[in-house]
This record gives C-alpha cells, structure tokens and sequence, in this order.
C-alpha cells in the first residue's frame, strides 16, 4: 500500500520543519487549541496525529493538541462518523473534514497562525460577524490537486476567526469524503456551500474563488434569512 | 493646513502583474539587477502552468508536473527577492504620468515601470447549459476536478495542446473519453496527439461542435452537431471538460490606454514595451505562441526592457540600485533538500 510506505519516510523534511518552526515562532502570539477527531478504519488519522504532534512539537507549546474517538456526540454534532476531523480555534471555529494534503498545506498552517495572532485582516466587517444572530456554516469542498482551493479555504478560515465563533469554515477533502461532496452534486472545486446552522440546510454559493467581500455579503444575507 | 492623503502607498521600482511563467521570470531578473519588485497575483501563483497535467517541452524537463515546474519557479522568484502580493486584485491602472499607479482591492503602489504578465483565461463555450452546470460537470481544471469522474462517461472539447494533455491526464481516470474537435485534426504537438490517438477508451468526434449541454442535477448529455452533414444528435455524459482556447486578461490595461489588437491582446514592440513608455507586457496576455518558454523569455526581455528604463541604461546610474545578497547557504540547503527528497512532498507548506 502506497500510504503505508509513505509513512515509512519521514513526514516533513528537515528544511520543512525549519520553515515551520521559524515561522511559528516569529508569528504565533497565543496557543491555539487543535482538537483531532479519529476512528477506526481511518486512513489518514495516524498521518494526521503525526504530523499535528510534529508541528505541536515545532510551535514552543502554542499548539495545544488533543486527540480523541469520534463518539456520538461528535457524530451528532459535526453529522461526520469517521475520521479525521481537525477543530481548530477556542470555538472550534475552523473545521478539517478529511486531510489538509497536497496543496491545502500553506493554508492549514496560515490558519493555526491567524487563529493564534487574529490577523485576519477583516477588522472592518468583524462588528458586523461577531453580530450574527444565527450561526452560519461555510463548506470549502476541495482537492489536494487544486491551486485555487486553498485560497478559498482561507478567505472563509478568516471570516471565521473574525467572527469568533459566529461563523464555521469547514474544509472537506472531497476523496476522504465523498459522501459530502455527492451531497452538493460536486464535479469542480473549490465549491462552498452556505447552512444555517439551525436548521442544518445549505446551498451552493459559488464555485470559485470568491473575493472575500462577496463571501461576508452572502454571509450576512443567509444569516438573516434571505 | 497639513494636507494627508487618504492612504499611503507603497512605492517601489516595478510592479508585476500576474504570476504565471512570464511575471516569475521578469521578478526573477528584475530583482537580480537590483530593482525593488513587487509581484501582484490574484488567484494563485504559477498561472496556467499551475494546473498543467504534466510538460514535456520545457527544455532541461523530460517530463514534469505543472504543480512541480510552477513551485520552482515561484521558489526561484522567492530566492530573488521578489515581494509577492496574493491574492490581490488589480482594480485600476494609471499610467500617464512617468510614476505608474497601481490601484488593487487592498493597496496603491507607485512604480517608476510595470510589468503586465496577467495571463489568459480559459475561454467559455457559450452555448445553453454551460453556465447552469458549471461545478455540475462543467469543468476548466482536469487537473483539479478530474477525479471526480472516476470509471465514468467525459467529453473533451478543443483540439490544441491544452485540450489534449487534459484528455491524456483524464484517460487514466474515466471509463470512456469523447474527444470534440470543430475540424478534422488536433493542432496539438503530434507527439501528444499520437499518444491520445492511440488511448483504447478514446473517441474522437471530428468537425463536431457541442450546441447544448444537458442533465438534470448533473451533466448527462451533450447536444452535438456533425458539420459535415450537418446531423444533430446526443452523447451520454457525466461531465465535460472544456479547453477551446484562451482571451487575454487585458481590460484593466486597455481602459488605461495601454493598446490591445482586435481580440484583445496587448500589443508591444521587440522590447516587449507597449504603446505607453515604461508600461512591459509579457506571456499570454500579448497573445500569439502561448508556450512556457516564450512566456519566460518574454517575460526576461521586458524585465530588462524595465530596468534599463528606470535606470537609464547600464552605466547613467540614474537611480541607486539596492544591493542585492542571494542568501546562497538557503540555496545549498535546497538542493541537497531536493537530493534527498526522491519522491514528492506529501505537504506543501509554502505558497
């Protein structure tokens, strides 16, 4: 098996885990909590423990990770029943379905950044998320193969930072699930899917990458209903 | 009274515009000459080239990814000391004056020269369905969406390099491969065109256009016409990857006086210089061969063409250049870190 042999070499390079390290520590501010959800028959979750412990490592203790089993009540709650699941943030802001690989790299370690010193860089709409009366879900659905992707991903990872909490940005590997991306009628990513929380119901929003103004907009508007 | 503008903005000796191949190689030598350059990209470094199943023309490269050729380019971009911007948009260009103005959703930067290496986008089929089922079997990337179509029925549309080395990439994928070609023969290189001639689950359909795309949550059928009788009938699909050419990203330029030809596509002389004085042009935006290579050399002449424009030539020393150190124990690192490195990262941490 391919990934078997994989894991056989190391995951990140020396020149790799020095990039991190000095990056981490010019930029991390505060410890961002990484909750990693696991199951059995998962077969990226011990890649995925790896590397977050290797990274865990390089960042001096600002990342503070907890590896748990999927039980029910994460079954509930994220409507996920495998693994893995990445929660990062105080609120479990930014959500991980399925693995950050291939391109999704730069901007799941951009995101532990922007999570631990708040420069999402959207001060002027923050008001306005953090004001949200009903919760909204942004689904990134993606490809470790997809140049543009990553760039949506993080668009929608720092509205949610911004919004402490109000928002969810949530990136979902689409061959890891394709359950998911067979949900919304996926063939072309990056896709993202707008829900209101309560009820869980969504709808295709673009697919592209969206300027990040636009996103706020459909935000706002599927928040209060329209 | 003390006057403030509105916003500060940054000043530099050239502005690039674009990420592909042509604006990575003007960064790549406008820096070594000692010009502080500023590279603004919209989307996502790399250009076309990004999303290119494999390259096989590109001189010193048997065969190379497009993922693996761009993320050299951009590293080497990065080593030189070029100060990316992305993603950010450019909004509007002022370049009358001698101090070019570029306005982007985020910042104003004032440059002595531009480079405009803004590339070309795939150009749409427009035909009914098209839009509708775009994300929904329409596709542009076969290199970011053809997974999807795993042991299933897809159509190519086009008949040049691009559209053949993404049906190449897709016949390794799906069950069966209609290729849709408006005349009789691929113009792609016919080292490509052999080897998808000789694919066992290809179809091509020659001197066919595609009229209507059809399905109801999803693609599944074309609406096709035989030019040569004339005839309209359907093939069943679950998607459609479309690949009929290019239109230059030029707008912005031409609604700032910079002159485009009757499709669009920037005009410039040897020098690579437009009709305005110290505004470069280069790659696919300029149109005619839209390969790797002449987008590079483009992209190096109007590079040069920028330099000895803010500088006034090798020797006016017109402008004090800043020194220029190339860290080179990180460029030891790199390569024994790509000695070592036999087989691709499984992560990609730098943009």
């Amino acid at each position: 098996m391919s990934h078997e042999h994989e894991h056989e070499h190391e995951i990140l390079s020396e020149e790799d885990k020095k990039f991190i390290r000095d990056k981490f520590q010019k930029e991390l501010i505060h410890p961002v909590p990484i909750k990693l959800l696991v199951s059995d028959n998962c077969e990226y979750c011990h890649l995925m423990e790896d590397l977050l412990r290797i990274l865990a490592n390089l960042s001096d203790g600002k990342i503070q990770l907890t590896v748990e089993k999927i039980n029910d009540n994460w079954k509930e709650k994220l409507k996920v029943d495998k693994g893995p699941v990445i929660l990062i943030g105080e609120n479990n802001e930014v959500q991980y379905t399925g693995s950050p690989l291939g391109e999704e790299g730069w901007a799941f370690l951009e995101t532990i950044v922007l999570t631990s010193n708040k420069k999402h860089g959207l001060d002027a709409y923050e008001g306005k998320l953090k004001a949200l009366n009903r919760k909204v879900r942004i689904e990134t659905i993606v490809t470790p193969t997809c140049p543009y992707c990553p760039h949506a991903v993080l668009t929608a990872n720092r509205i949610a930072i911004a919004s402490g909490g109000k928002v969810v940005s949530d990136c979902v590997e689409a061959y890891e699930f394709p359950e998911i991306a067979d949900k919304w009628s996926v063939t072309a990513v990056p896709t993202i899917v707008l829900s209101v929380e309560e009820p869980y119901s969504g709808q295709v929003f673009v697919v592209s990458v969206p300027k990040e103004n636009q996103l706020i907009d459909a935000i706002l508007k599927v928040a209060i209903g329209e | 009274m003390l006057l403030v503008n509105e916003y500060m903005s940054t000043k530099t000796d050239v502005v690039i515009i674009g990420g592909g191949p042509a604006g990575l190689a003007a960064g790549i030598y406008t820096s070594r000459l000692g010009l502080e350059t500023i590279l603004i990209e919209k989307t996502a470094l790399g250009g076309q080239v990004a999303v290119s199943p494999f390259i096989e023309n590109y001189p010193g490269f048997t065969m190379i990814s497009g993922a693996e050729l761009s993320k050299r380019f951009i590293e080497h971009a990065e080593l030189m000391g070029v100060e990316f911007r992305v993603p950010e948009e450019v909004i509007k260009l002022e370049l009358s004056s001698e101090t070019k103005i570029v306005k982007t959703n985020k910042d104003t930067y004032e440059a002595d020269a531009v480079i405009i290496a803004s590339g070309a986008s795939r150009k749409k089929l427009n035909v009914p369905g098209e839009k509708e089922f775009a994300g929904k079997g329409v596709s542009y990337c076969a290199v970011c969406d053809g997974s999807f179509f795993r042991g299933k029925v897809v159509a190519v549309v086009g008949g040049g390099n691009t559209a053949v080395s993404e049906a190449l990439h897709l016949t390794g994928l799906v069950k069966k491969l209609y290729v849709i070609h408006r005349r009789d023969d691929f113009r792609a290189e016919i080292a490509l065109k052999q080897r998808l001639l000789d694919s066992p689950n290809v179809t091509q359909l020659w001197n066919t256009v595609v009229e209507r795309i059809e399905g109801d949550t999803t693609v599944r059928r074309l609406v096709l016409r035989d030019l040569k009788n004339n005839k309209q009938y359907e093939i069943e699909v679950d998607g459609v990857f479309i690949a009929i050419g290019y239109t230059p990203n030029s707008k912005i330029a031409a609604d700032a006086g910079v002159a485009v030809d009757k499709e669009g596509y920037i005009i410039v002389d040897k020098r690579q210089e437009t009709n305005i004085k110290g505004v470069y042009a280069a790659g696919d935006v300029t149109g005619g061969i839209m390969q790797i290579g002449v987008a590079v050399g483009e992209g190096i002449v109007a590079a040069m063409s920028a330099f000895e424009h803010v500088t006034g030539g090798w020797y006016a020393k017109k402008k004090k250049l800043k020194a220029v150190r190339i860290d080179f124990e990180k460029f030891k690192e790199k390569e024994e870190h790509e000695k070592r490195e036999e087989e691709k990262s499984l992560f990609k941490f730098k943009l």
